[in-house]
Protein backbone atom coordinates (compact mmCIF):
# COMPACT_ATOMS: atom_id res chain seq x y z
CA UNK A 1 0.00 0.00 0.00
CA UNK A 2 1.73 3.25 -0.40
CA UNK A 3 1.40 6.01 1.84
CA UNK A 4 1.82 10.38 1.73
CA UNK A 5 4.46 11.57 3.66
CA UNK A 6 2.94 14.53 6.06
CA UNK A 7 5.10 17.47 6.68
CA UNK A 8 8.00 16.33 9.00
CA UNK A 9 11.23 17.44 10.29
CA UNK A 10 14.27 14.83 11.49
CA UNK A 11 17.96 14.38 12.83
CA UNK A 12 20.03 11.82 13.83
CA UNK A 13 20.05 10.96 17.48
CA UNK A 14 22.34 8.94 18.67
CA UNK A 15 22.48 5.59 16.67
CA UNK A 16 18.68 6.35 15.21
CA UNK A 17 16.53 8.90 13.63
CA UNK A 18 14.32 11.72 15.55
CA UNK A 19 11.47 12.64 13.39
CA UNK A 20 8.82 15.29 14.77
CA UNK A 21 6.15 16.44 13.17
CA UNK A 22 4.49 20.20 12.55
CA UNK A 23 2.98 19.88 16.28
CA UNK A 24 6.05 18.69 17.55
CA UNK A 25 4.81 14.91 18.36
CA UNK A 26 7.55 12.84 17.86
CA UNK A 27 9.21 9.30 17.59
CA UNK A 28 12.83 7.05 17.04
CA UNK A 29 12.96 5.30 14.21
CA UNK A 30 15.71 2.73 13.64
CA UNK A 31 18.15 4.27 10.44
CA UNK A 32 17.14 1.12 8.38
CA UNK A 33 13.64 2.00 8.72
CA UNK A 34 14.36 5.88 7.89
CA UNK A 35 15.61 4.75 4.74
CA UNK A 36 12.79 2.68 3.92
CA UNK A 37 10.32 5.04 4.92
CA UNK A 38 11.96 8.20 2.66
CA UNK A 39 11.61 5.44 -0.19
CA UNK A 40 8.05 4.81 0.19
CA UNK A 41 9.17 1.38 1.17
CA UNK A 42 7.84 0.92 4.43
CA UNK A 43 5.04 -2.53 5.22
CA UNK A 44 2.16 -1.48 6.22
CA UNK A 45 2.33 -4.35 9.13
CA UNK A 46 5.68 -3.14 10.51
CA UNK A 47 6.04 -1.16 13.92
CA UNK A 48 7.98 1.52 12.25
CA UNK A 49 4.47 2.04 9.83
CA UNK A 50 2.49 1.99 12.30
CA UNK A 51 4.34 4.73 14.71
CA UNK A 52 4.64 6.92 11.77
CA UNK A 53 1.26 6.86 11.02
CA UNK A 54 -0.21 7.05 14.70
CA UNK A 55 2.27 10.05 15.10
CA UNK A 56 0.73 12.25 11.70
CA UNK A 57 3.69 11.78 9.69
CA UNK A 58 2.30 9.90 7.20
CA UNK A 59 -1.20 8.46 6.08
CA UNK A 60 -2.61 5.79 3.63
CA UNK A 61 -5.95 6.56 3.27
CA UNK A 62 -7.65 9.28 5.05
CA UNK A 63 -5.13 12.19 4.74
CA UNK A 64 -7.97 14.97 4.79
CA UNK A 65 -9.07 13.70 7.90
CA UNK A 66 -5.57 13.34 9.32
CA UNK A 67 -5.12 17.23 7.88
CA UNK A 68 -7.88 18.29 9.53
CA UNK A 69 -6.71 16.83 13.03
CA UNK A 70 -3.39 18.29 12.30
CA UNK A 71 -4.42 21.65 11.18
CA UNK A 72 -6.44 21.64 14.92
CA UNK A 73 -3.32 20.85 16.84
CA UNK A 74 -1.68 23.51 14.86
CA UNK A 75 -3.65 26.03 15.81
CA UNK A 76 -3.77 24.95 19.09
CA UNK A 77 0.29 25.23 19.54
CA UNK A 78 -0.01 28.99 17.86
CA UNK A 79 -2.84 30.02 20.19
CA UNK A 80 0.07 32.49 21.60
CA UNK A 81 -1.10 34.48 18.26
CA UNK A 82 -4.45 35.08 19.60
CA UNK A 83 -3.56 37.03 22.95
CA UNK A 84 -1.87 39.69 21.18
CA UNK A 85 -0.62 41.21 23.73
CA UNK A 86 -1.34 39.83 27.03
CA UNK A 87 2.46 40.91 29.10
CA UNK A 88 2.90 44.53 29.50
CA UNK A 89 5.87 45.51 31.13
CA UNK A 90 6.14 49.13 32.90
CA UNK A 91 9.20 50.59 33.39
CA UNK A 92 8.40 52.96 35.56
CA UNK A 93 11.93 54.53 36.77
CA UNK A 94 15.36 53.37 35.60
CA UNK A 95 16.66 54.52 39.35
CA UNK A 96 17.91 51.72 41.23
CA UNK A 97 18.87 51.39 44.72
CA UNK A 98 20.78 47.37 43.77
CA UNK A 99 24.54 47.50 42.14
CA UNK A 100 24.05 44.49 40.54
CA UNK A 101 27.04 43.37 38.90
CA UNK A 102 25.32 42.32 35.62
CA UNK A 103 22.96 44.92 35.24
CA UNK A 104 21.33 44.55 31.78
CA UNK A 105 19.48 47.59 31.59
CA UNK A 106 22.17 50.15 33.03
CA UNK A 107 20.22 51.64 35.77
CA UNK A 108 20.38 55.10 37.17
CA UNK A 109 21.52 57.24 39.72
CA UNK A 110 18.99 56.66 42.82
CA UNK A 111 18.40 60.53 42.96
CA UNK A 112 18.00 61.40 39.12
CA UNK A 113 14.27 61.64 38.82
CA UNK A 114 14.63 62.59 35.05
CA UNK A 115 14.43 58.70 34.85
CA UNK A 116 10.96 58.37 36.57
CA UNK A 117 8.02 57.93 34.17
CA UNK A 118 5.43 61.04 35.12
CA UNK A 119 1.60 60.67 35.42
CA UNK A 120 0.91 61.67 31.34
CA UNK A 121 2.72 59.25 30.48
CA UNK A 122 1.62 56.60 32.64
CA UNK A 123 -1.89 57.75 31.96
CA UNK A 124 -1.12 57.12 28.13
CA UNK A 125 0.86 53.45 28.62
CA UNK A 126 -2.60 52.34 30.53
CA UNK A 127 -4.84 53.51 27.69
CA UNK A 128 -2.14 51.46 25.15
CA UNK A 129 -2.60 48.73 27.25
CA UNK A 130 -6.54 48.45 27.40
CA UNK A 131 -6.47 48.72 23.70
CA UNK A 132 -5.17 45.52 22.90
CA UNK A 133 -7.45 42.66 21.95
CA UNK A 134 -6.01 40.08 24.71
CA UNK A 135 -8.57 39.20 27.11
CA UNK A 136 -5.76 38.60 29.92
CA UNK A 137 -3.63 41.50 30.39
CA UNK A 138 -0.52 40.87 32.88
CA UNK A 139 1.18 44.78 33.91
CA UNK A 140 4.97 44.28 34.87
CA UNK A 141 5.95 46.95 36.68
CA UNK A 142 9.96 46.67 36.16
CA UNK A 143 13.07 49.01 36.32
CA UNK A 144 15.17 50.37 37.57
CA UNK A 145 13.76 49.47 41.31
CA UNK A 146 10.08 50.50 40.32
CA UNK A 147 9.45 50.80 44.26
CA UNK A 148 11.56 54.19 44.28
CA UNK A 149 8.56 55.30 42.49
CA UNK A 150 5.63 53.37 44.81
CA UNK A 151 3.56 56.45 43.78
CA UNK A 152 3.15 56.05 40.09
CA UNK A 153 2.75 51.97 40.72
CA UNK A 154 -0.32 52.93 42.57
CA UNK A 155 -1.47 55.54 40.27
CA UNK A 156 -0.97 52.75 37.13
CA UNK A 157 -2.99 50.01 39.18
CA UNK A 158 -6.20 52.26 40.11
CA UNK A 159 -6.60 53.49 36.76
CA UNK A 160 -5.84 49.68 35.00
CA UNK A 161 -8.30 48.85 37.45
CA UNK A 162 -11.05 51.33 36.79
CA UNK A 163 -10.49 51.45 33.10
CA UNK A 164 -11.21 47.26 33.41
CA UNK A 165 -14.51 47.85 34.85
CA UNK A 166 -15.58 48.26 31.67
CA UNK A 167 -13.29 46.26 29.42
CA UNK A 168 -13.57 43.26 32.16
CA UNK A 169 -10.81 41.86 30.84
CA UNK A 170 -8.49 38.79 33.49
CA UNK A 171 -6.17 41.89 34.92
CA UNK A 172 -3.00 40.96 37.41
CA UNK A 173 0.01 43.22 38.60
CA UNK A 174 3.13 41.69 38.52
CA UNK A 175 6.23 43.70 40.69
CA UNK A 176 9.80 43.07 39.57
CA UNK A 177 11.42 44.31 42.44
CA UNK A 178 14.48 43.63 44.82
CA UNK A 179 12.17 44.07 47.74
CA UNK A 180 14.75 45.93 49.87
CA UNK A 181 12.18 48.88 50.10
CA UNK A 182 9.45 46.85 50.63
CA UNK A 183 6.99 48.18 53.28
CA UNK A 184 4.22 47.40 55.19
CA UNK A 185 2.39 50.54 54.03
CA UNK A 186 3.27 49.33 50.66
CA UNK A 187 2.34 45.71 51.55
CA UNK A 188 -1.25 47.05 53.13
CA UNK A 189 -1.94 48.86 49.80
CA UNK A 190 -1.02 45.80 47.69
CA UNK A 191 -3.07 43.55 49.42
CA UNK A 192 -6.40 45.42 48.33
CA UNK A 193 -5.01 44.78 44.58
CA UNK A 194 -4.02 41.60 42.59
CA UNK A 195 -0.95 42.37 42.95
CA UNK A 196 2.32 39.49 42.69
CA UNK A 197 5.80 39.76 43.08
CA UNK A 198 9.02 38.67 41.34
CA UNK A 199 12.04 38.96 42.83
CA UNK A 200 15.85 37.71 42.24
CA UNK A 201 17.76 35.51 44.52
CA UNK A 202 21.29 34.79 43.14
CA UNK A 203 22.17 31.64 45.41
CA UNK A 204 23.39 31.59 48.82
CA UNK A 205 24.04 34.83 50.87
CA UNK A 206 27.90 35.37 49.64
CA UNK A 207 26.77 34.35 46.47
CA UNK A 208 23.81 36.56 46.41
CA UNK A 209 25.79 39.58 47.49
CA UNK A 210 28.56 39.25 44.96
CA UNK A 211 26.11 39.26 42.43
CA UNK A 212 23.68 41.70 44.00
CA UNK A 213 24.59 44.41 45.96
CA UNK A 214 23.01 47.75 47.10
CA UNK A 215 24.38 50.99 46.11
CA UNK A 216 25.13 51.71 49.61
CA UNK A 217 25.25 48.26 51.18
CA UNK A 218 27.94 45.13 49.94
CA UNK A 219 25.32 43.15 51.72
CA UNK A 220 21.35 42.22 50.05
CA UNK A 221 20.35 38.71 50.90
CA UNK A 222 19.42 38.65 54.35
CA UNK A 223 17.14 42.06 53.60
CA UNK A 224 15.94 40.13 50.39
CA UNK A 225 14.78 37.46 52.55
CA UNK A 226 13.14 38.97 55.36
CA UNK A 227 11.38 41.04 53.35
CA UNK A 228 10.08 38.13 50.91
CA UNK A 229 8.75 36.63 54.26
CA UNK A 230 7.39 39.87 55.48
CA UNK A 231 5.29 40.15 51.70
CA UNK A 232 4.14 36.37 52.50
CA UNK A 233 2.98 37.60 55.42
CA UNK A 234 0.75 40.21 53.83
CA UNK A 235 0.28 38.95 50.21
CA UNK A 236 -0.02 35.08 50.60
CA UNK A 237 2.68 32.32 50.44
CA UNK A 238 1.93 31.78 46.87
CA UNK A 239 2.15 35.73 46.21
CA UNK A 240 6.39 35.68 45.81
CA UNK A 241 8.53 34.02 43.15
CA UNK A 242 12.28 34.58 42.63
CA UNK A 243 14.84 34.29 39.10
CA UNK A 244 18.20 33.95 39.56
CA UNK A 245 20.94 34.85 36.91
CA UNK A 246 23.64 32.57 36.58
CA UNK A 247 27.36 34.73 36.32
CA UNK A 248 30.69 33.06 36.26
CA UNK A 249 30.59 33.25 40.16
CA UNK A 250 27.88 30.66 40.02
CA UNK A 251 29.23 27.72 37.87
CA UNK A 252 29.73 24.80 40.12
CA UNK A 253 27.26 25.83 42.62
CA UNK A 254 23.99 24.64 41.29
CA UNK A 255 23.04 22.36 44.35
CA UNK A 256 23.95 25.01 46.82
CA UNK A 257 21.77 27.56 44.67
CA UNK A 258 18.91 25.16 44.31
CA UNK A 259 19.02 24.16 48.24
CA UNK A 260 18.64 28.06 48.84
CA UNK A 261 15.53 27.96 46.91
CA UNK A 262 14.16 25.01 49.19
CA UNK A 263 14.90 26.68 52.15
CA UNK A 264 13.27 30.09 51.43
CA UNK A 265 10.31 27.70 50.94
CA UNK A 266 10.26 28.01 46.57
CA UNK A 267 9.13 24.95 44.93
CA UNK A 268 10.83 25.50 41.65
CA UNK A 269 13.88 27.61 40.76
CA UNK A 270 14.76 28.85 36.82
CA UNK A 271 17.98 28.07 36.30
CA UNK A 272 18.86 30.82 33.90
CA UNK A 273 21.98 31.21 32.26
CA UNK A 274 23.29 35.20 32.07
CA UNK A 275 21.75 38.09 29.11
CA UNK A 276 24.56 39.23 27.18
CA UNK A 277 22.97 43.16 27.56
CA UNK A 278 23.90 46.14 29.50
CA UNK A 279 26.61 45.79 32.16
CA UNK A 280 26.57 41.67 31.34
CA UNK A 281 27.65 42.50 27.70
CA UNK A 282 30.29 45.16 29.08
CA UNK A 283 31.60 43.36 31.51
CA UNK A 284 31.67 40.12 30.18
CA UNK A 285 34.97 39.26 30.46
CA UNK A 286 34.42 38.31 34.07
CA UNK A 287 30.90 37.59 34.07
CA UNK A 288 30.17 35.75 31.02
CA UNK A 289 31.39 32.24 30.11
CA UNK A 290 31.37 29.59 27.19
CA UNK A 291 28.01 28.15 26.83
CA UNK A 292 29.20 24.76 27.05
CA UNK A 293 29.95 25.16 30.63
CA UNK A 294 26.12 26.34 30.97
CA UNK A 295 24.70 23.37 29.96
CA UNK A 296 27.29 21.35 31.66
CA UNK A 297 26.15 23.30 35.16
CA UNK A 298 22.24 23.15 33.98
CA UNK A 299 22.52 18.95 33.55
CA UNK A 300 23.95 18.77 36.93
CA UNK A 301 21.66 21.26 38.56
CA UNK A 302 19.06 19.34 37.01
CA UNK A 303 19.82 15.96 37.64
CA UNK A 304 20.03 17.11 41.48
CA UNK A 305 16.83 18.14 41.27
CA UNK A 306 15.37 14.68 39.37
CA UNK A 307 17.34 13.44 42.95
CA UNK A 308 15.26 15.71 44.88
CA UNK A 309 12.08 14.57 43.06
CA UNK A 310 13.10 11.02 43.84
CA UNK A 311 13.65 11.25 47.29
CA UNK A 312 10.22 12.26 47.60
CA UNK A 313 10.45 15.91 47.25
CA UNK A 314 8.54 18.08 44.94
CA UNK A 315 10.63 20.94 43.10
CA UNK A 316 10.42 22.09 39.58
CA UNK A 317 13.04 23.53 37.01
CA UNK A 318 11.23 26.29 34.96
CA UNK A 319 13.11 26.30 31.77
CA UNK A 320 12.96 22.46 31.48
CA UNK A 321 8.88 22.53 32.77
CA UNK A 322 8.34 25.30 29.69
CA UNK A 323 10.45 23.24 27.08
CA UNK A 324 8.75 19.19 28.57
CA UNK A 325 5.21 20.79 28.23
CA UNK A 326 5.89 21.96 24.46
CA UNK A 327 7.22 18.53 24.30
CA UNK A 328 4.95 16.27 25.94
CA UNK A 329 1.31 18.48 25.48
CA UNK A 330 -0.52 19.73 22.55
CA UNK A 331 -0.23 23.70 24.05
CA UNK A 332 1.43 26.88 23.76
CA UNK A 333 3.13 28.20 26.42
CA UNK A 334 3.65 31.95 27.37
CA UNK A 335 7.46 31.84 27.44
CA UNK A 336 8.21 35.05 25.49
CA UNK A 337 11.65 33.51 24.22
CA UNK A 338 10.70 30.37 23.23
CA UNK A 339 7.66 31.48 20.34
CA UNK A 340 6.98 31.33 16.86
CA UNK A 341 6.98 34.23 15.22
CA UNK A 342 9.19 35.54 18.28
CA UNK A 343 6.83 36.53 21.39
CA UNK A 344 8.05 40.25 20.49
CA UNK A 345 5.42 42.74 21.04
CA UNK A 346 2.77 39.44 20.24
CA UNK A 347 3.43 38.03 23.45
CA UNK A 348 5.01 40.93 25.51
CA UNK A 349 5.77 44.75 24.78
CA UNK A 350 7.42 47.35 26.96
CA UNK A 351 6.84 50.56 27.90
CA UNK A 352 10.07 52.42 29.02
CA UNK A 353 9.64 55.73 31.66
CA UNK A 354 9.87 58.13 28.59
CA UNK A 355 6.81 56.70 27.11
CA UNK A 356 8.77 54.79 24.53
CA UNK A 357 7.71 51.28 23.41
CA UNK A 358 9.95 48.51 23.00
CA UNK A 359 9.12 45.06 21.23
CA UNK A 360 10.69 43.26 24.19
CA UNK A 361 12.40 43.97 27.49
CA UNK A 362 15.71 42.89 26.09
CA UNK A 363 14.72 45.66 23.13
CA UNK A 364 14.61 48.13 25.51
CA UNK A 365 18.22 46.93 27.34
CA UNK A 366 19.35 48.34 23.75
CA UNK A 367 18.43 51.43 23.92
CA UNK A 368 19.39 52.40 27.27
CA UNK A 369 22.95 51.87 25.68
CA UNK A 370 22.12 54.11 22.83
CA UNK A 371 20.47 51.10 20.27
CA UNK A 372 16.92 52.15 19.68
CA UNK A 373 16.54 49.34 16.68
CA UNK A 374 13.57 47.64 18.74
CA UNK A 375 11.47 50.57 19.48
CA UNK A 376 8.23 50.60 17.87
CA UNK A 377 6.66 53.87 18.93
CA UNK A 378 6.18 56.18 21.72
CA UNK A 379 2.68 56.12 23.74
CA UNK A 380 2.23 60.32 23.48
CA UNK A 381 2.97 60.34 19.68
CA UNK A 382 1.69 57.54 18.32
CA UNK A 383 -1.78 55.73 18.19
CA UNK A 384 -2.44 51.97 19.30
CA UNK A 385 -2.73 51.31 15.67
CA UNK A 386 0.53 53.41 14.65
CA UNK A 387 2.45 50.74 16.88
CA UNK A 388 1.26 47.74 17.15
CA UNK A 389 0.13 47.32 13.52
CA UNK A 390 3.03 49.67 11.91
CA UNK A 391 5.17 48.51 9.16
CA UNK A 392 8.31 48.49 10.85
CA UNK A 393 6.88 46.09 13.52
CA UNK A 394 5.33 43.93 10.80
CA UNK A 395 8.75 43.30 9.20
CA UNK A 396 10.39 42.35 12.39
CA UNK A 397 8.11 40.19 13.14
CA UNK A 398 8.27 38.69 9.50
CA UNK A 399 11.66 38.20 9.83
CA UNK A 400 11.19 36.15 13.24
CA UNK A 401 9.30 33.35 11.66
CA UNK A 402 11.59 30.33 12.75
CA UNK A 403 9.99 27.86 10.10
CA UNK A 404 11.50 30.21 7.76
CA UNK A 405 15.26 30.79 9.12
CA UNK A 406 18.21 29.05 7.84
CA UNK A 407 18.62 26.00 9.42
CA UNK A 408 15.52 26.36 12.04
CA UNK A 409 13.42 25.43 8.72
CA UNK A 410 14.71 22.25 8.91
CA UNK A 411 15.53 21.49 12.53
CA UNK A 412 13.41 18.51 14.38
CA UNK A 413 13.28 20.42 17.47
CA UNK A 414 11.69 23.18 16.15
CA UNK A 415 8.37 22.95 17.41
CA UNK A 416 9.77 23.18 20.86
CA UNK A 417 12.07 26.08 20.06
CA UNK A 418 11.21 29.75 18.75
CA UNK A 419 13.44 32.69 17.43
CA UNK A 420 14.07 35.65 19.02
CA UNK A 421 15.58 38.80 16.34
CA UNK A 422 16.78 40.66 19.38
CA UNK A 423 19.57 38.08 20.81
CA UNK A 424 20.18 38.09 17.39
CA UNK A 425 20.93 41.18 16.43
CA UNK A 426 22.65 42.00 19.33
CA UNK A 427 24.84 39.31 19.34
CA UNK A 428 25.58 38.37 15.89
CA UNK A 429 24.54 41.91 14.17
CA UNK A 430 21.17 41.22 12.29
CA UNK A 431 17.66 39.85 12.73
CA UNK A 432 18.23 36.72 11.13
CA UNK A 433 21.16 35.07 13.15
CA UNK A 434 23.92 32.54 12.47
CA UNK A 435 22.91 29.60 13.70
CA UNK A 436 25.96 27.64 14.12
CA UNK A 437 27.71 30.28 15.97
CA UNK A 438 24.54 31.14 17.97
CA UNK A 439 25.14 30.98 21.66
CA UNK A 440 21.11 30.84 22.32
CA UNK A 441 20.74 28.26 19.60
CA UNK A 442 23.65 26.05 21.41
CA UNK A 443 21.38 26.37 24.79
CA UNK A 444 18.28 25.63 23.08
CA UNK A 445 19.61 22.70 21.56
CA UNK A 446 21.32 21.11 24.26
CA UNK A 447 18.68 21.41 27.28
CA UNK A 448 15.98 20.41 24.15
CA UNK A 449 18.45 17.32 23.55
CA UNK A 450 19.39 16.37 27.39
CA UNK A 451 15.53 16.57 28.05
CA UNK A 452 14.73 14.12 25.37
CA UNK A 453 17.63 11.60 26.06
CA UNK A 454 16.00 11.72 29.49
CA UNK A 455 12.25 10.72 28.01
CA UNK A 456 13.70 8.43 25.62
CA UNK A 457 14.84 6.00 29.11
CA UNK A 458 10.72 5.70 29.13
CA UNK A 459 11.52 5.40 33.11
CA UNK A 460 8.11 5.48 34.68
CA UNK A 461 9.57 7.37 37.87
CA UNK A 462 11.34 10.16 35.49
CA UNK A 463 8.26 10.48 33.99
CA UNK A 464 5.81 10.92 36.63
CA UNK A 465 8.42 14.01 38.07
CA UNK A 466 7.97 15.64 34.66
CA UNK A 467 4.36 15.30 34.32
CA UNK A 468 4.66 16.46 38.13
CA UNK A 469 6.29 19.90 36.79
CA UNK A 470 3.83 20.33 33.78
CA UNK A 471 0.42 20.54 36.08
CA UNK A 472 2.93 21.94 39.09
CA UNK A 473 2.02 19.67 41.56
CA UNK A 474 3.19 16.45 42.77
CA UNK A 475 1.49 13.23 41.50
CA UNK A 476 -0.14 11.20 44.21
CA UNK A 477 0.18 7.43 43.92
CA UNK B 1 36.87 7.54 -0.21
CA UNK B 2 40.42 9.38 -1.10
CA UNK B 3 39.93 9.98 -4.62
CA UNK B 4 36.90 12.20 -3.42
CA UNK B 5 38.46 13.65 -0.30
CA UNK B 6 42.15 15.73 -1.24
CA UNK B 7 43.81 17.41 1.45
CA UNK B 8 45.59 20.62 -0.36
CA UNK B 9 47.61 21.91 2.37
CA UNK B 10 48.04 22.18 6.34
CA UNK B 11 44.43 23.47 7.13
CA UNK B 12 42.99 23.17 3.29
CA UNK B 13 40.67 20.20 1.94
CA UNK B 14 39.02 19.27 -1.35
CA UNK B 15 36.18 17.32 -1.43
CA UNK B 16 34.36 16.56 -4.96
CA UNK B 17 30.92 15.60 -4.69
CA UNK B 18 28.64 14.41 -7.74
CA UNK B 19 26.43 17.36 -8.96
CA UNK B 20 23.77 15.05 -10.19
CA UNK B 21 22.55 13.77 -7.25
CA UNK B 22 22.15 16.50 -5.02
CA UNK B 23 20.24 19.48 -5.46
CA UNK B 24 22.16 23.09 -5.26
CA UNK B 25 19.91 24.04 -2.15
CA UNK B 26 21.35 20.52 -0.44
CA UNK B 27 24.79 21.97 -0.79
CA UNK B 28 23.72 25.37 0.58
CA UNK B 29 22.22 23.77 3.47
CA UNK B 30 24.87 20.97 4.50
CA UNK B 31 27.38 23.47 3.59
CA UNK B 32 25.42 26.78 6.15
CA UNK B 33 25.81 24.08 9.05
CA UNK B 34 30.01 24.12 8.54
CA UNK B 35 30.38 28.24 8.37
CA UNK B 36 30.98 28.02 12.42
CA UNK B 37 34.19 25.79 11.82
CA UNK B 38 35.06 26.26 8.36
CA UNK B 39 35.51 28.90 5.82
CA UNK B 40 33.90 27.67 2.55
CA UNK B 41 33.90 27.92 -1.37
CA UNK B 42 32.08 25.63 -3.81
CA UNK B 43 32.45 25.58 -7.56
CA UNK B 44 31.04 23.77 -9.95
CA UNK B 45 33.64 22.03 -12.31
CA UNK B 46 32.26 19.55 -15.03
CA UNK B 47 29.30 16.86 -13.43
CA UNK B 48 30.99 17.81 -9.60
CA UNK B 49 30.57 20.72 -6.97
CA UNK B 50 34.43 21.35 -5.63
CA UNK B 51 33.77 21.98 -2.17
CA UNK B 52 37.10 23.53 -0.46
CA UNK B 53 37.15 23.67 3.61
CA UNK B 54 39.83 25.97 5.31
CA UNK B 55 39.62 25.56 9.34
CA UNK B 56 39.31 28.58 10.99
CA UNK B 57 41.64 27.11 14.24
CA UNK B 58 43.76 24.40 14.11
CA UNK B 59 42.44 22.28 16.49
CA UNK B 60 39.85 21.13 13.85
CA UNK B 61 39.63 17.93 11.70
CA UNK B 62 39.26 18.42 8.19
CA UNK B 63 39.03 15.07 7.10
CA UNK B 64 36.38 14.27 9.39
CA UNK B 65 34.71 17.67 8.94
CA UNK B 66 34.69 16.61 4.82
CA UNK B 67 33.46 12.90 5.97
CA UNK B 68 30.40 14.27 7.99
CA UNK B 69 29.90 16.73 5.27
CA UNK B 70 29.23 13.93 3.04
CA UNK B 71 26.55 12.76 5.33
CA UNK B 72 25.54 16.58 5.87
CA UNK B 73 24.22 16.82 2.76
CA UNK B 74 22.73 13.13 2.09
CA UNK B 75 20.16 13.83 5.34
CA UNK B 76 19.69 17.81 3.69
CA UNK B 77 19.04 16.02 0.15
CA UNK B 78 16.19 13.97 2.03
CA UNK B 79 14.61 17.21 3.77
CA UNK B 80 14.59 18.55 0.23
CA UNK B 81 12.95 15.60 -1.28
CA UNK B 82 10.49 14.84 1.24
CA UNK B 83 9.68 18.54 1.58
CA UNK B 84 8.95 18.62 -1.43
CA UNK B 85 6.36 15.86 -1.42
CA UNK B 86 4.50 17.51 1.14
CA UNK B 87 4.84 20.99 0.64
CA UNK B 88 1.02 21.68 -0.67
CA UNK B 89 0.04 19.69 2.25
CA UNK B 90 1.74 21.98 5.03
CA UNK B 91 0.53 24.88 3.24
CA UNK B 92 -2.93 23.71 3.65
CA UNK B 93 -2.32 22.43 6.95
CA UNK B 94 -1.40 26.40 7.81
CA UNK B 95 -4.22 27.67 5.83
CA UNK B 96 -6.80 25.74 8.04
CA UNK B 97 -5.50 26.05 10.85
CA UNK B 98 -5.95 29.88 10.52
CA UNK B 99 -8.93 29.81 8.68
CA UNK B 100 -10.88 30.73 11.56
CA UNK B 101 -8.71 33.86 12.31
CA UNK B 102 -8.34 34.74 8.54
CA UNK B 103 -12.39 35.20 7.91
Amino acid sequence: MSYQILPYRFERFDDEVFMSNEVGEYLYLPSDDFGKFVNHELKPDSDSYNTLKSKQIISDNNTEDVLEMLSIKYRTKKHFLTQFTSLHMIVVSLRCNSNCSYCQVSKKDINDLNFDMDKETAKNVVDKIFESPSPNIKIEFQGGEPLLDFEIIKFIIEKAEWKNIFKKKNLEFVICTNLTLMDEKMLKWLKGHKVYISTSIDGPLELHDKNRPLFNSEHSYEEVVDKINLTRKYLGNDSVSALMTTTSFSLNKFPDIIETYRELGFNSIFLRSLNPYGFAKRDKHFLAYPMEDFLENYKQGLDYIINLNLQGIYFAEDFATILLSRILTPFSTGFVDLQSPAGIAIAGVIYDYDGDVYVSDEGRMLASVGDKKFKIGNVKENSYQEIFNGDYLHSLIEQSVAESLPQCSTCAYLPYCGADPVRNYNEQGDLIGHRPTSEICKKNMGVIKYLLSLLKKNDSNLNRIFWSWIIRKPIEE
Amino acid sequence: MKEIIKKIEENKMLLKIDSSLYDKEALLQASYKFTDKCYLNIELVDNHFEIYFESKNDSENLEKIALNFGNEIIDQQIRLQTGREFKEVREQLVKKAFSSISK
